[in-house]
């Protein structure tokens, strides 16, 4: 009774939008169930039999399986140390010291964050590669070094690339909490009579703890998952991770998709269960800094150190940011990239065959850019319409929906897209660009949703409320009031969501066919096809586009809405 | 079957009838009915969490009644039992909230005037009707002012302005004060009593401030656990509170245990559990049963404190003064009379000192009985 009466307060626009968030909810929980089912059932779709947990025993007992899961948990401790490390080192510099320029330091520490860690193991195949690697030809010729005392490929190089793209998710995590941060709390301390390194030691590392450990876990899930950096420097050399091998199973003659599913549910189930500690942490987090009194703390003043701070900073800079864009610039204009510079052999002729002679990179090009401009308004509409029904409105089970959408966190692409391969491949859908909009969408609702959600919470219920007071209908509060006042943290997630779209690898190798090829397919077909040139003309111009989105967004970027991808 | 609350109370304008409203397991309105009459303002008073807020957004059409009648001149618009639950914008009331919520991307002006837009009225009517409505809230000439750039008082005056633009046919204001400073807060309310009586439209006022809710209404309702405690003028409820309650809710007052010595129709006499032969003479309605345990309660202000006994005089009580605080206004002595302290606020001419014995003489018309 009382529950019927609840229902009747839920108006007509709430079931509409309600209606809407369960088509999300219903497509998230197909492509991720898929997968799972698919690895009690024999191969092939004919007349798969149940064979319980019979693909487990015979692809767990492989040793290339065996191989593959050891080769993700150390290159995913080895990611995990590193931008540890090297995030909240730079987080605390940032924060909490007078480091100089450091306006320009946070802009260029978190675009990396922006670009394709795909595209940045190019970068450094280039700089590191034996015997062509620039830095390699660099070390030989000032130092005598041999020519391949730097060597990219394998778990190191793979490491290394994964660290420095994964360091803002740590920076970003950390330094919100330390900005953040009451500065009573350490005054406090400073007042019991304990020095600075005391202080930041006792006081200020403790408290940013579980913040670091959130970093921590995501980033450890993150690396877990990655396909992108290990196809580019592990697969070619013969050392696969769980994901590579998802995808490299698929390549065979006989596709094996039982295979691909029981490695994929195994992955799934590790990094769910990582996302969901995670979300615990971040929940434990939340009463620990006293926050929203919009002050700075004091900095912490370094002295003759800040130069050595800056050179820190610059450094990661240098290596995430730096290098990786100007290597990429010169191989682009070079004929022929022998690993040296040769500024009289400069040449357009390798953006010429990019942009317009190869049929193949252009209309990855034209793909992308659709898919990304209207994928992220898509999945904007989608992540408003899903986070008003979670935070504004009257429905039964916003919980459940909150819940299902927040599951892609922890779902990592190569086996979202393995699931909408195995949904949309018997679908006359199969072979059009909308199977890769409708996997975008589904893995990446919930980046949408969070960062719509800290505009929406921000938003006063009472500023809708006073216009339906003033006799406007939901629809007219709708354009008149909320959208209007939305329309920086909208733009922003559309922006996130536009480059995430832009650039991703995982879910298109699984779900394109000729015709629709995106930026990042394309790429990586160049690796085989295409002269070192080529690639990084086309690798510069996605990282292009990226870049100049950023710079047409910059007003909107805000560290919260980052954050919560 | 009851007779149709129609048939009742024929004067009321907005008429609240057996409001039950609840929040998962906790029951926010507890039965609720009031009524308020044409032109009148009424304040829904009570400390935060006793459902007053929940009562006026019922009204607005923002929360949804479990069950009762909210009627608003005549017309039935929410009802659960028949169905009945008319969308806010068809209410015709006006609203004037805690946060202002006026709306940043748009000028005073616009602000103003959107109610009118919505409505559908003419051009020229609107800009006449909006100064109009802004000198009226001493925003005279500010129609192109951004409202983020006004200070929170002038936001609130907008927030004022745009509610009573279209003449609604009711106001509700959810604790519109509460978010000024205090030296505006009390220049505000004295700004919304003028307002209400230039304009006499029927209002409905919440707020956790007594004083606030003094000055603006002339109506209170106390609401405590999602229950009407009393309903009367400010000065019913101030100086014959009904309940424990209500005296230290609306009075501030002192209160005291006791039990009926002896009774007759106008007055009793109390023995004070607070020590041995303390006895305080009060006013009673209605005689209570000599035994009866009852409290006694009086304001502050309305005791008086001398340095020696007077002579002849009832209610007296002696004690010692525990601490004395210069209050700016006046001096607030907390005075221990057997095992109970009792705030005291006396003029500043007074004198005495911590740790002073002093006779305190409380007017038997002053005291209240209120059963326990």
């Amino acid at each position: 009774m009382k529950h019927t009466r609840a229902l009747r307060a839920v108006r007509a626009e709430e079931w509409m939008m309600f209606g809407v968030a369960l088509g999300v909810c219903a497509l998230v929980l197909a492509l991720v169930f898929v997968v799972a089912w698919q690895s009690f059932l024999s191969n092939g779709w004919d007349h798969p039999s149940f064979r319980g947990f019979g693909n487990y025993v015979t692809t767990f007992r492989k040793p290339w399986v065996q191989a593959a899961i050891l080769h993700t948990v150390s290159v995913s401790i080895g990611t995990t140390a590193f931008a540890t490390v090297i995030g909240v080192s730079l987080a605390w510099i940032n924060a909490r010291t007078n480091v100089p320029c450091r306006s320009l330091l946070e802009v260029v520490t978190i675009v990396p964050f922006f670009l394709s860690p795909f595209v940045g193991a190019i970068a450094w195949m280039y700089l590191a590669a034996p015997r062509v690697g620039l830095l390699n030809e660099f070390a030989h010729a000032a130092f005598g070094l041999p020519l391949d005392v730097l060597n990219i490929y394998g778990p190191g190089g793979i490491v290394w690339v994964q660290g420095i793209f994964f360091t803002p998710f740590v920076y970003l995590m950390t330094i919100g909490t330390l900005r953040r941060m009451d500065p009573a709390l350490e005054e406090g301390s400073r007042a019991c009579g304990c020095g600075v390194w005391t202080t930041t030691w006792r006081i200020t590392l403790p408290l940013v703890m579980p913040a670091i450990l959130s970093g921590v876990i995501i980033v450890f899930a993150a690396s877990a998952a990655e396909f992108g950096v290990p196809l580019a420097l592990g697969s070619p050399y013969g050392f696969e991770t769980l994901s590579t091998e998802i995808f490299s199973v698929l390549q065979r003659t006989e596709p094996r998709y039982d295979m691909a599913s029981t490695m994929g549910a195994v992955l799934l189930a590790a990094t769910l269960i990582l996302v969901l500690f995670y979300q615990r942490v971040l929940r434990s987090r939340e009463f620990v800094t006293v926050s929203g009194k919009g002050f700075r703390a004091r900095a912490v003043d370094l002295k003759g150190w800040r130069y050595a701070a800056l050179a820190w900073n610059l450094v990661y800079a240098l290596v995430a940011v730096v290098l990786p864009l100007l290597i990429l610039m010169i191989v682009s204009l070079q004929k022929v990239w022998l690993g040296a510079i040769d500024t009289s052999d400069f040449t357009a002729s390798n953006y010429r065959f990019a942009l317009f002679a190869n049929p193949g990179t252009r209309s990855g090009i034209e793909h992308s850019l659709v898919l990304a401009i209207i994928g992220a308004f898509l999945a904007v509409a989608l992540s408003f319409i899903v986070t008003r029904i979670i935070y504004r409105s009257r429905v039964p089970g916003r919980y459940w929906i909150d819940t299902i959408t927040s599951i892609p966190l922890g779902v990592p692409a190569i086996v979202l897209g393995l699931g909408a391969l195995i949904v949309f491949i018997r679908t006359p859908l199969y072979g059009t660009l909308s199977v890769l909009l409708l996997a975008y969408i589904a893995r990446f609702i919930p980046v949408g949703q969070r960062s719509i959600a800290g505009s929406l919470l921000a938003l006063s219920p009472e500023l809708e409320e006073s216009s339906r007071a003033c006799g406007a209908g939901w629809a007219k509060t709708l354009t008149k009031v909320t959208l209007p006042l939305l329309k920086p943290g909208l733009a922003a997630s559309w922006m996130l969501l536009f480059i995430i779209f832009l650039r991703e690898l995982p879910m298109s190798i699984m779900l394109w066919t000729s015709g629709t090829e995106v930026m990042s397919v394309a790429l990586y077909q160049m690796l085989d096809l295409a002269t070192a040139g080529e690639i990084a003309a086309y690798a510069i111009i996605q990282a292009g586009i990226i870049l100049l989105v950023l710079l047409c967004f910059r007003w909107t970027i805000r560290g919260e809405a980052i954050l919560e991808a | 079957m009851t007779e149709p609350a129609a048939h009742r109370d024929a004067g009321a304008f907005l008429r609240v009838h057996g409001l039950v409203k609840h929040f998962g397991g906790m029951r926010a309105l507890d039965d609720l009915s009031f009524s308020v009459a044409r032109g009148e303002c009424l304040t829904l008073l009570g400390p935060s969490g006793c459902g007053k807020t929940t009562m006026l957004r019922c009204i607005a059409g923002f929360e949804f009644p479990d069950s009762g009648q909210i009627e608003i001149d005549g017309q039935c618009v929410c009802d659960p039992e028949r169905g009945v639950n008319v969308l806010p914008e068809r209410r015709q009331f006006g609203m004037v909230f805690q946060s202002y919520a006026v709306w940043p991307h748009m000028t005073v002006e616009q602000n103003v005037a959107y109610g009118l837009r919505n409505r559908g009225a003419a051009k020229a009517d609107i800009s006449a009707r909006v100064s109009e409505v802004l000198r009226m809230v001493g925003l005279a000439g500010r129609e192109s002012h951004n409202v983020t750039r006004l200070s929170g008082g002038q936001q609130q005056r907008v927030a004022l302005a745009r509610a009573l633009v279209y003449r609604p046919k009711v106001l509700l204001f959810d604790e519109p004060l509460s978010n000024l400073d205090a030296r505006l807060r009390e220049r505000m309310r004295q700004e919304l009593r003028r307002l209400h009586k230039e304009t006499a439209i029927t209002s409905i006022y919440v707020t956790h401030d007594q004083e606030e809710a003094m000055v603006v209404s002339d109506r209170i309702v106390v609401m405590n656990e999602g229950r009407i405690q009393q309903i009367g003028s400010p000065s019913e409820v101030y100086d014959r509170p009904v309940s424990r309650f209500v005296a230290d809710f609306v009075g501030n007052s002192n209160i005291l245990e006791g039990c009926v010595e002896r009774a007759d129709a106008k007055s009793a006499l109390v023995a004070l559990e607070g020590g041995e032969n303390l006895f305080l003479r009060c006013a009673v309605g209605e005689r209570p049963a000599p035994g009866a345990a009852v409290a006694v309660s009086f304001h502050p202000e309305e005791v008086h404190v001398a340095a020696s006994r007077p002579a002849n005089a009832e209610n007296i009580l002696a004690g010692i003064i525990v601490s004395r605080s210069d209050m700016g206004g006046f001096i607030d002595y907390r005075v221990r009379v057997g095992r109970e302290v009792i705030r005291v606020d006396a003029p500043r001419r007074t004198q005495h000192s911590e740790g002073q014995e002093v006779f305190l003489q409380i007017g038997a018309e002053s005291c209240q009985c209120l059963c326990r």
